[in-house]
């Protein structure tokens, strides 16, 4: 079921050349590869890094239409344009796109009152881990340990599950996909195009700039992410968790790489020590056992 | 040209049923709202409208005030009609878009049913309609149930002129005609689609056309949109007179003016400013005042937003007086409208001898013997 | 002015998609991407992975090429190539 690369070739240039993203930018690689696997996609951008790579009134990067909306109003925007579309007659796709902070903090109550209603909408979060828009505070996606600008001695409190938080709403569709996988992702992006509803995918996109990263190692990261168990991929479909075959793969720890192979190529996790990584493999073991009930 | 008017019914309703059956008539597509007391009855007769096959729209029951007016932008960025309503502090926690849809043009009609602010109370002063003075958004106050279907029907053409596109707030007190019955005449359907055409967006979000509404703006930027929105209200200036004129010709009532003078301003030492219920009161102490011999009008805004500067000039300047009655308080300085006709009295060098009140706040109540008085005491 | 023709039209909030919404790009990096054709085996990692679009490819079987005007330098397509068909060069 794995797409070949040159399928996607003449996909829609959805993401214009020349725009503000940092170099090697994750966020970007999830966008593009997301947005192209869509049928005419109208997108909802709260404020996050997506706002701000969107380049300077009148130019902008994105070759789509794009309603900028404030940080918490996502979701109800995009509950107004699914409807309004459809008493138009006119099939779209409704999307959210937005990053951790917006999903995992200020933006709860939009997504949880659009997902209880069952808004036909695909809600896409760019997970990096804080908020890196305004320069790397931190979020409840933050991991425990993490050095963010409001963190920095490390997180004390671990990582937000947003996908248990999603699996309480009963939506039809769930799924994790990382950078380091983009057509693992394109297919996941797929099969939710399919689905009618409240439809939410995690994309963990590395953030070079505010995980002190070497840029050009962004689809690395992304793989060492799942490689190591810190992102497990899976998905959820009305209730049944099927774990992603890479991530199936590591299900047991003594198969994962090191935490430290992951940890050590980011600048955030530099102050961890090996109690701090051993506190953090705990929470990740936990949430692996916490998804595992679902399946 | 000779029109037959289709018999308009007459109906006891309350302030409430008033804009839900407005709304109804203006056919929006998708609503959003969010219960608030005393706002509520405008969602439940809205949801049992639509229930029922009186409306054919979506209604999105939202979780919160904020997710109402997020909706709304939306739903009209996506090419149709929209409406919400809110009061109070759901009006302060739908802040943020209440900018939002002013600043960038959403051509929202949101009925506020005026209710005082924090601690809790739910009687109504005009302290939630008046904190968004600024905000870009066309304000109408509604002296009656009658006033508040007809602004609420002229709010939406208003709105959706393509030389405006900009929200409107219609105003009516809480409780005093939010849930107080009175005869309304409705006009027929027909007769509102007539008035009232379907939506035309002058811009939306459309994957064969597409475009980035509200991205990252410079100063520049910036400075052309609000210029082009002080632009909008100049236009309005203009328009709401022509809409209220065209709704007043076709159903014989409204009147086209943005201020209602009660009285005989040719005759008169002193002018009565009051807004909403207040203003409607204030007409019933003219009598109590004509009997002591104090030849007295009220000037009435219907519309505060945009200031309807040139036309309570021309009142003004025919009394030797004025007495200005706020019902809320801009705190650190006076009541709204004091302070605004002032700034106006003072721009137009009019000799005239001001006054100002505060009353009503909290839903106190206010009664024309005690308008009366107030009038006496600066004679 | 009481002609609405003679009004002026709302200045609404739009932006339009633009190639270089940012300006040159291309004069971020220090150092750039550069093809070895001849190890190139033509698998688009490079293009499916650059997060700019700056790596295209005009068909499938062609060779893929760089809009240098735009590419900020990033190294990810150095990275993904299987088979070191690109390497990084001063500019």
């Amino acid at each position: 079921m794995s797409i070949k690369i040159p399928q996607l070739l003449d996909r829609p240039d959805v993401l214009l050349r020349g725009n503000f993203a940092c170099a090697g930018c994750g966020l970007s690689i999830a966008y593009r590869t997301t947005i192209s696997a869509l049928e005419n996609p109208i997108v909802v951008i709260p404020a996050c890094c997506a706002s701000v790579i969107q380049s300077l009134h009148p130019n902008v990067t994105y070759n789509v239409p794009t309603l900028n909306i404030a940080f918490a109003a996502h979701a109800s925007a995009a509950s107004g344009i699914s409807r309004g579309k459809k008493r138009r007659g006119e099939k779209v796709t409704t999307v959210v796109w937005t990053g951790d902070g917006g999903t995992y903090d200020i933006g709860v109550s939009t997504w949880s009152g659009a997902a209880e209603r069952n808004e036909d909408i695909l809600h896409c979060c760019y997970d990096n881990g804080f908020y890196s828009n305004t320069g790397a505070q931190r979020s409840g996606a933050t991991p425990r340990g993490a050095v963010t600008t409001t963190t920095p001695t490390g997180k004390t409190e671990k990582r937000k599950s947003i996908a248990r938080i999603m699996m309480a709403h009963d939506i039809p569709y769930i799924a994790t996909a990382s950078v380091g996988y983009p057509r693992d992702l394109y297919t996941k992006v797929k099969k939710a195009s399919q689905i009618e509803g409240y439809r939410f995918i995690l994309i963990d996109a590395p953030c070079p700039t505010g995980w002190n990263s070497d840029p050009a190692i962004t689809r690395e990261l992304g793989r060492l992410a799942v490689q190591t168990g810190y992102f497990p991929l899976f998905e959820v479909e009305n209730g049944k968790l099927t774990f992603s075959r890479r991530s199936e793969r590591v299900r047991d720890p003594e198969r994962r790489k090191p935490l430290e192979e992951y940890l050590s190529k980011q600048g955030r996790f530099k102050q961890m020590t090996s109690d701090d990584i051993e506190a953090l493999s705990k929470d990740l073991q936990r949430e692996w056992d916490l998804l595992a009930r679902f399946e | 040209m000779v029109q037959t008017l289709e018999k308009q019914k007459i109906e006891l309703l309350t302030g409430n049923e008033s804009v839900a059956t407005a709304v109804k008539l203006a056919r929006p597509q998708v609503i959003a709202a969010y219960p608030i007391t005393p706002q509520t009855t405008i969602v439940e007769t809205l949801s049992r409208m639509v229930a029922e096959g009186e409306l054919d729209c979506d209604y999105v029951n939202v979780e919160s005030e904020h997710s109402a007016m997020g909706a709304a932008i939306g739903a009209s960025l996506s090419g149709v009609r929209t409406f919400t309503a809110t009061s109070a502090h759901g009006l302060l926690y739908m802040g943020e878009l209440v900018w939002w849809a002013g600043v960038t043009r959403i051509p929202i009609v949101m009925p506020v049913v005026n209710r005082s602010l924090n601690p809790w109370n739910i009687w109504p002063d005009h302290q939630d309609s008046m904190t968004f003075r600024d905000a870009g958004w066309i304000q109408f106050y509604a002296k009656n149930n009658q006033e508040v279907l007809d602004l609420t029907l002229c709010a939406f053409k208003i709105a959706e002129h393509h030389k405006i596109w900009m929200p409107v707030m219609v105003c009516l007190d809480g409780f005093i005609l939010s849930h107080t019955s009175a005869q309304v005449s409705i006009p027929s359907q027909k007769d509102v689609d007539d008035f009232l055409p379907p939506f035309k967006p002058l811009a939306m979000l459309d994957p064969k056309d597409p475009f980035a509404h509200g991205s990252l703006t410079d100063s520049q930027g910036i400075w052309e949109q609000r210029m082009s929105l002080i632009d909008g209200f100049e236009n309005s200036r203009v328009i709401i007179p022509k809409v209220f004129a065209e709704f007043t010709e076709k159903f014989g009532r409204l009147g086209k003016d943005m201020i209602e003078i009660t009285g005989d301003i040719n005759n008169a030492d002193v002018a009565i400013m009051a807004l909403g219920t207040l203003g409607e009161e204030a007409e019933q102490a003219l009598e109590v005042l004509n009997e002591k011999g104090i030849k007295a009008v009220v000037v009435r805004l219907r519309v505060f937003r945009p200031f309807p500067k040139k036309e309570l000039i021309t009142a003004l300047k025919k009394v030797s007086k004025v007495l200005v009655i706020d019902r809320a308080v801009s705190f650190g300085n006076a009541g709204q409208m004091a302070i605004e006709v002032q700034t106006e009295l003072y721009a137009n060098k009019i000799e005239i001898e001001f006054h100002q009140i505060i009353r009503g706040l909290g839903g106190m109540d206010v009664t024309y013997m005690e308008i009366a008085a107030e009038v006496e005491k600066i004679m | 002015m009481t002609n609405e023709n003679e009004m002026k039209d709302p200045v609404l909030p739009l932006g339009r998609p633009t190639i270089g919404s940012a300006g040159n790009t291309g004069t971020w990096r220090s150092i750039k991407p550069v093809f070895i054709e001849e190890k190139c085996i033509k698998c688009y990692e490079c293009w499916l992975n650059c997060p700019e679009g700056t790596i295209r490819v005009d068909a499938d079987e062609e060779f893929p090429y760089i809009d240098y005007v735009y590419c900020k330098g990033c190294g990810i397509c150095v990275h993904v190539c299987p088979k070191e068909a690109l390497e990084m060069k001063p500019e």
